[in-house]
């Protein structure tokens, strides 16, 4: 059975329609990309899956059950867990305490809390920043804590907005390793500009232009559709993968 | 936990940097009547404890979950007004106390669940809404003694939460425990899951909720807590004083003299309270002695707060952390 | 010269994110900055602007830049492109603009023709509140609001960053362009390959060091260098 599943969202922002009817489903232990030129609609779309944004229409369903609307601290619990595109890091709280704040939401100690958030660093590959404070790292690690905090929650599905952003070729290469390691436990949805990081870990991809749902595929036959070469990977990229 | 915003040094100095100022603040309240010992310094040290417990209190709301509230008169007044009916009607003190502590909760929650859907500056400015009403409703109430408030005639010794005669270290060193304990639990709190999150709250509130905390329950509960601490404040105060009147629990004056004690002394430690309510004492006193009582004193508080905002959000703690780091980096 | 530095020191606290880094920039020249993550860049472009005080010296037109404050270093002529953007976001895309070039001059439309025809997507949201953009459209945004001051310099710290790949090529080939007009420009950027095609000179950054630097095309068929500092 499907551990997400999307039905008909639609959400208006006044006359504009940042997503028409979309639908889709994650299976459990999958990684699902998302695509889609800037303004698509697909941070919108994360909104509304993880609560932060009603939909106009249409429902979301966790593991059979009707999450719609609920409140972002309820969806956690669900089992749900996201990261901010613009990062929202707790600047006062350094790394290890902010990966606490998440673990704090299975562990009721602070002594088990501190010992998950520092097995999380760990996987995550941060633990070398644990007692930098947030307001004190670059923007990467930020996104760094992002991922290591949702995941702190110990999620049946996480939500990846961009998440790998702004690295460089080697530290690219450590981030598709580190996803790699996660998804052995979490099912994935990742948002990603970045082909070399997106491509060769997901499954299967879904495509958003203008709001909507444009096509779904796995990754080769994305690269090779000319729709999205157009709309969204560009010549360069066509250039490089003949 | 980065509450104080200390850096670890090494280890000999991080020791120093975790006692001594327990070390300071058990000695210094500790020692204070014995060293100061006239009857003048004796209430001087008592206000200074009301105060600092009510600080304390109040951070729990304004320092960790950085909800700033102007409201909390209201919880002092509920304190005060607790023991004085008591008297009147001839209960227990300590009873009406507990019982005063138990008002003042369901009262912030009462006001919390409206109040919680403000954010920032409308929260804020809410906080002083609902303390003026109340200060209105005591005003008018017959059975809350109106404007006069009340005088109350305890009798004296611990049973009944009074002591008379001109010394009253007993007062004082009730005080100080009333306010160990606030700071204790006050250390607890910041070390549990509780304490953490109402600091994920304070820094990014979308990024707590979407880490699964609840964010109204965490303020409510940190509401609940500092309500609490200001009405045993207010207790204390109106035991002391025997006295209760809307003008000094309930209005917005006494709520803005808690608020200035917290901030003056650095919001995001457990000893700014502390610290603040010395520094305010005996600034306040000495400005009454130089320019009479006329609430002079609240306009050099003033200054010093717009300072304090401009230049160092975190108060004297925080100018004292930047003078240790300074030290530090001399040192190495 | 129209900028120098010499020996810039910078730190954090203990830490130390800039030891002793030279750089010039000639008036009409582009130059690239490489580096990963936490090699300096983004404190270099602090320091140029004012917002990390530094060590050591910054000369800019023949000014000392760092006996400037923040707010006065953009009506020198010096438009910075933060990462992670800052745009006020209660205002609309229009009045960012607007404010991004009224520090210097008075705004008039061509400014504006400028920047909506590098970015039509702006064009079309002019009245929308910058908060409420969508992390790319954020980036076009800040990018033309430094455009609107017609900075001496511009300094774009990872332009590319959370841009549609279609778009990335669209954004270099808006700068090479500016490049060609004679704007001067400073970038730097994760993305060497497309760092090295548009820049005149680069210069690689490592645990707050230049360790080396040179004419991009020499850079780029230095086969010790690819392998040793850009990865490529
Ligand atoms: N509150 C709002 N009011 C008006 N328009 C909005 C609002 N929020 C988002 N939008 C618009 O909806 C569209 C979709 O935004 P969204 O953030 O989902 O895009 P995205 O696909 O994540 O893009 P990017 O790749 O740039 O992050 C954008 O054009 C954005 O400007
Ligand atoms: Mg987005």
């Amino acid at each position: 059975m499907n551990l997400l599943r999307v039905e008909g969202i639609t959400k208006y922002f006044g006359g504009l329609a940042a997503n028409k009817d979309i639908t889709f489903e994650v299976e459990e232990g999958e990684l699902l990309g998302v695509i889609g030129p800037n303004g698509a609609g697909k941070t919108t779309l994360f909104e509304q899956i993880s609560g932060f944004k009603k939909p106009s229409e249409g429902r979301v369903i966790l593991d059979g059950k009707d999450i719609t609307a609920q409140r972002p601290d309820k969806i956690c619990s669900a089992g749900l867990a996201r990261t901010f595109q613009i990062v929202k890091t707790f600047p006062e709280l350094t790394v290890l305490e902010n990966v606490m704040i998440g673990s704090f939401h299975r562990e009721s100690s602070s002594r088990a809390a501190r010992k998950y958030a520092g097995e999380v660093l760990e996987r995550v590959r941060f633990s070398h920043k644990a007692d930098a404070l947030g307001k004190e790292l670059t923007l990467a690690g930020r996104k760094r804590v992002e991922v290591a905090r949702a995941v702190a929650t110990r999620p049946r599905i996480l939500l990846l907005d961009e998440a790998m952003a702004g690295l460089n070729k080697q530290e690219s290469a450590e981030a598709v390793e580190v996803v790699r390691d996660l998804r052995k436990e979490v099912t994935v949805v990742m948002i990603e500009h970045v082909m070399e990081i997106l491509m060769p870990l997901s499954d299967r991809i879904v495509v958003l232009v203008e709001g909507q749902k444009l096509l779904e595929g796995t990754p080769e036959e994305i690269a090779s559709n000319p729709q999205v070469l157009a709309a969204y990977l560009g010549e360069r990229f066509a250039a490089r993968n003949k | 936990m980065n509450v104080n915003g200390l850096p670890q040094g090494s280890s000999v100095w991080g020791m120093v940097r975790q006692y001594l100022p327990w070390v300071l603040f058990l000695g210094f309240f500790a020692l204070y009547p014995i060293v100061f010992d006239s009857p003048s310094d004796h209430t001087l040290g008592i206000k200074m404890m009301w105060f600092a417990i009510a600080a304390t209190g109040w951070n729990m709301l304004g320092g960790f979950a950085g909800q700033i509230s102007l409201g909390h008169a209201t919880f002092f007044g509920v304190g005060a007004y607790a023991v004085a009916l008591a008297d009147e009607y001839e209960w227990n003190p300590w009873l009406a106390m507990i019982l005063g502590m138990g008002v003042a909760a369901i009262i912030a929650v009462i006001i919390g669940w409206p109040v919680f859907r403000l954010k920032g500056h409308y929260f804020t400015i809410a906080t002083i809404g609902t303390g003026e009403i109340a200060f209105l409703l005591v005003r008018n109430s017959e059975f809350l003694g109106g404007t006069e408030g009340f005088l109350m005639r305890s009798d004296e010794g611990f049973l009944n939460f009074y002591w008379g005669g001109r010394q009253k270290w007993e007062f004082y060193y009730l005080g100080f425990v009333l306010l160990l304990l606030a700071v204790v639990s006050t250390v607890m709190i910041s070390k549990s899951r509780m304490g953490y999150y109402l600091q994920a709250i304070r820094n990014n509130q979308e990024a707590a909720s979407s880490l699964g905390v609840p964010i109204a329950k965490y303020k409510q509960l940190a509401f609940i807590y500092s309500a609490v601490f200001v009405s045993i404040a207010g207790s204390y105060f109106a035991q002391q004083l025997q006295f209760a009147g809307p003008d000094e629990a309930f209005s917005l004056d006494t709520s803005i003299r808690i608020t200035i004690i917290a901030v003056i002394g650095g919001v995001l430690s457990k000893w700014g309270p502390m610290i603040g309510a010395i520094v305010f004492l005996f600034l306040s006193e000495w400005t009454n002695i130089r320019f009479g009582g006329n609430g002079f004193d609240l306009v050099i508080f003033g200054f010093i707060v717009m300072v304090m905002a401009a230049f160092e959000p975190n108060g004297l703690i925080g100018l004292g952390n930047r003078f240790a780091h300074l030290l530090e980096k001399a040192k190495s | 010269m129209l900028l120098e530095i010499n020996d810039l020191k910078v730190t954090y606290g203990g830490a130390i994110a800039l030891n002793g880094v030279s750089l010039n920039i000639e008036r009409g020249e582009a130059v690239g900055l490489v580096g990963s993550n936490g090699a300096g860049k983004t404190s270099l472009f602090k320091a140029i602007s004012g917002i990390v005080p530094a060590e050591g010296s910054i000369t800019f037109d023949n000014k000392d830049l760092l006996a400037l404050k923040a707010h006065e270093v953009p009506s020198l002529g010096l438009a910075h492109v933060p990462e992670g953007r800052r745009l006020f976001p209660r205002l609309s895309i229009e009045d960012n603009l607007l404010l991004g070039g009224s520090s210097t001059h008075v705004v008039d439309q061509s400014d504006f023709d400028r920047v909506y025809k590098l970015f039509p997507k702006l064009l079309e949201r002019k009245t929308q509140l910058a908060g409420t953009l969508s992390g790319g459209e954020q980036q076009m945004a800040a990018i033309g609001r430094a455009l609107m001051s017609r900075p001496e310099i511009l300094m774009l710290d990872e332009p590319s960053l959370g841009i549609a790949p279609v778009l990335v090529e669209g954004i270099y080939k808006a700068i090479a362009q500016l490049r060609d007009e004679g704007q001067t420009i400073l970038l730097a950027e994760q993305n060497v390959m497309e760092c090295l095609e548009v820049c005149n000179r680069t210069y690689v950054l490592q645990t707050g060091q230049v360790v080396t630097s040179g004419p991009s095309d020499e850079l780029a068929e230095n086969d010790e260098i690819r392998k040793a500092f850009l990865g490529i």
